[in-house]
């Protein structure tokens, strides 16, 4: 978890140092208008030119790849399930009892688009939180005046987390002290009702942490203060890169949208 | 010198009808170092909730500096009594530990040059300004507590409220943590913990309340604890150095040693006294 927000790559490149604001503006535009591609040549270019900045901010394929791989879990079954739900072209077949299955070939390019797809936005929000970090992004957010109730919703769910975390491994090591077995399926009544009431018990704690945090912040005065942060216009060298990646996702998007024509000239 | 804290009959009833303070009545002098102490239950934390005006008195009255807290006063009395909460981990709630400093003086609408300096001196005070970019889940509980005290100091109260302070504490955290409450005791700072450590109290207070039912059992100076009627009646039990002298009656002791240094005193006036009779 701390992984995924914590700043990676050089620890000063150009584009680590691009004001935050813009970074998540440019790049989450970015992630939209790449996402409505249907052109594996053009995923395939958006997704190269997320890792070739990348390269210039210190991060490796290999970073890039590793956060997909985190990713794959939820987005892989949709992937390895299209091949066989698209109807067309059968390109290999076989048949459980008397019920035929088929691979498509229009099943794989579909499948295929996804994942470039995916690879995409996974790659632009990488590259968004390794350069940015947490707490950048977060005052991104503020200053973007993204609801403050979302931001502190985000800030609130990293900071408690690992409170939690903690928690739950210490009720697990109670139970487990008294010969509780884990590892025994769900579906064993006496481990589904432990596990049921450690649930329980964690969304209690939860709520009464809550409550508790809640009267802290009241105790510093929470609800006092009148917000005049000076907003200052990000410097023009920031605003060319955020209109580079901006610039460069239109392009896509319009050469696609401008037919074949590019197509066939990579022909 | 003046009560800088006065409570009056102050009673307290919670949502689900327990009644948390019965008539509570104490009063504190300024600069003074109080250990309100008392068994579970018997409303040491709700006391500390209306000290810092979260809770308003449902009947009786609670002043601060000789204003009472009302809904009108509840947010200038936030600057002036800083509230330590027993898990750190309630308290410091921010993504690091400088934003976290820094959340009370932005709630008091210091300029940003104001709440700048007050988090550096909080954060030196509690010796934790080199980890204040780190993110409070980096840290150890001793210096988690140590940025909950340093969030409050950076509101520069003039009372300080402790709950529990020393739960959970490694010795080392402990002696840490000691060394800033008597700092903050050098300058004048009142400091109010409320504990179940009769051996803390015992060294460290120099004036002691104790509770009970929600109301105050006794107030009065540290020989409270070695009074065996009010102890026992409190469900206390006697600090250690006062335990080890009131099971040695033959010395006479009249009023018991209550510190480690008292102790001492005695032991060493003993030894010097039973190498004469050898001569």
């Amino acid at each position: 978890m701390d992984h995924l927000f914590s700043p990676a790559g050089l620890a000063n490149s150009a584009l680590h140092r691009v004001d935050p604001r813009v970074k998540t503006v440019s790049i989450l535009c970015f992630t939209a208008l790449v996402s409505t591609l249907t052109s594996w040549t053009a995923l395939l270019f958006g997704a190269s030119f997320l890792v070739v900045l990348g390269a210039l901010a210190g991060l490796t394929p290999l970073y890039f790849g590793r956060r997909l791989l985190w990713i794959l879990p939820f987005g892989g079954v949709l992937i390895a399930v299209l091949p066989f739900a698209v109807p067309g072209e059968i390109l290999a077949g076989f048949k459980i009892g008397t019920h035929p299955i088929g691979v498509s070939k229009e099943g794989i390019m579909q499948a295929l688009i996804l994942f470039l797809r995916m690879m995409n936005a996974v790659f632009a929000l990488t590259l968004l939180t390794a350069t940015t970090g947490f707490r950048g992004l977060m005052r991104a957010f503020r200053e973007l005046r993204v609801p403050l109730v979302f931001v502190q919703l985000i800030e609130f769910t990293v900071r408690y987390i690992f409170v939690l975390i903690e928690e739950t491994r210490r009720m697990m090591l109670a139970r487990r002290a008294r010969a509780f077995r884990t590892g025994k399926s769900l579906l064993d009544k006496r481990t589904f009702l432990t596990l049921g009431q450690l649930l329980g018990v964690l969304f209690l704690r939860s709520g009464e942490r809550g409550e508790r945090i809640y009267l802290a912040m009241l105790a510093r005065g929470l609800g006092n203060q009148s917000i005049k942060r000076e907003l200052v216009w990000p410097p023009t060298r920031d605003l060319g890169w955020g209109l580079g990646i901006l610039t460069f996702a239109l392009a896509l998007r319009m050469l696609e949208t401008g037919g074949s024509s590019w197509q066939t000239l990579l022909k | 010198m003046a009560n800088i804290i006065e409570v009056e009959d102050l009673h307290f009833r919670y949502r689900d009808g327990t009644e948390a303070l019965r008539g509570l009545s104490l009063s504190i002098r300024k600069g003074s170092r109080v250990a309100i102490l008392g068994p579970n239950g018997a409303g040491k934390s709700t006391l500390l909730l209306h000290l810092n005006g979260i809770y308003l008195p449902a009947r009786g009255k609670v002043r601060i500096l000789g204003r009472e807290i009302t809904a009108k006063t509840e947010r200038w009395v936030k600057s002036k009594v800083g509230l330590v909460f027993q898990d750190p981990d309630d308290q410091v709630f921010s993504s690091s530990v400088w934003e976290d400093v820094s959340f009370g003086p932005i709630n008091m609408n210091l300029s940003a040059e104001e709440v700048r300096t007050r988090v550096e001196q909080a954060l030196r005070a509690v010796q934790m300004e080199e980890h204040k970019n780190k993110a409070p889940y980096h840290l150890s509980y001793g210096q988690k507590k140590r940025v909950a005290i340093a969030g409050v100091l950076a509101m520069e109260p003039e009372i300080i409220v402790l709950d529990e302070p020393m739960g959970y504490l490694d010795p080392r955290g402990k002696d840490n943590l000691l060394a800033i409450l008597n700092e903050l005791h050098r300058r004048e700072i009142t400091i109010v913990i409320a504990t179940h450590d009769v051996d803390l109290a015992a060294e460290w207070a120099d004036r002691v309340i104790i509770m009970k039912n929600g109301r105050t059992l006794a107030e009065g100076d540290t020989s409270l604890l070695a009074d065996e009627e009010l102890v026992r009646a409190a469900d206390l039990r006697f600090p250690v150095v006062v335990e080890i002298f009131r099971r040695l009656p033959e010395l006479n002791l009249n009023p018991l040693p209550k510190t480690i240094s008292e102790a001492v005193e005695v032991i060493r006036a003993e030894l010097k006294h039973a190498s004469w009779e050898h001569f």
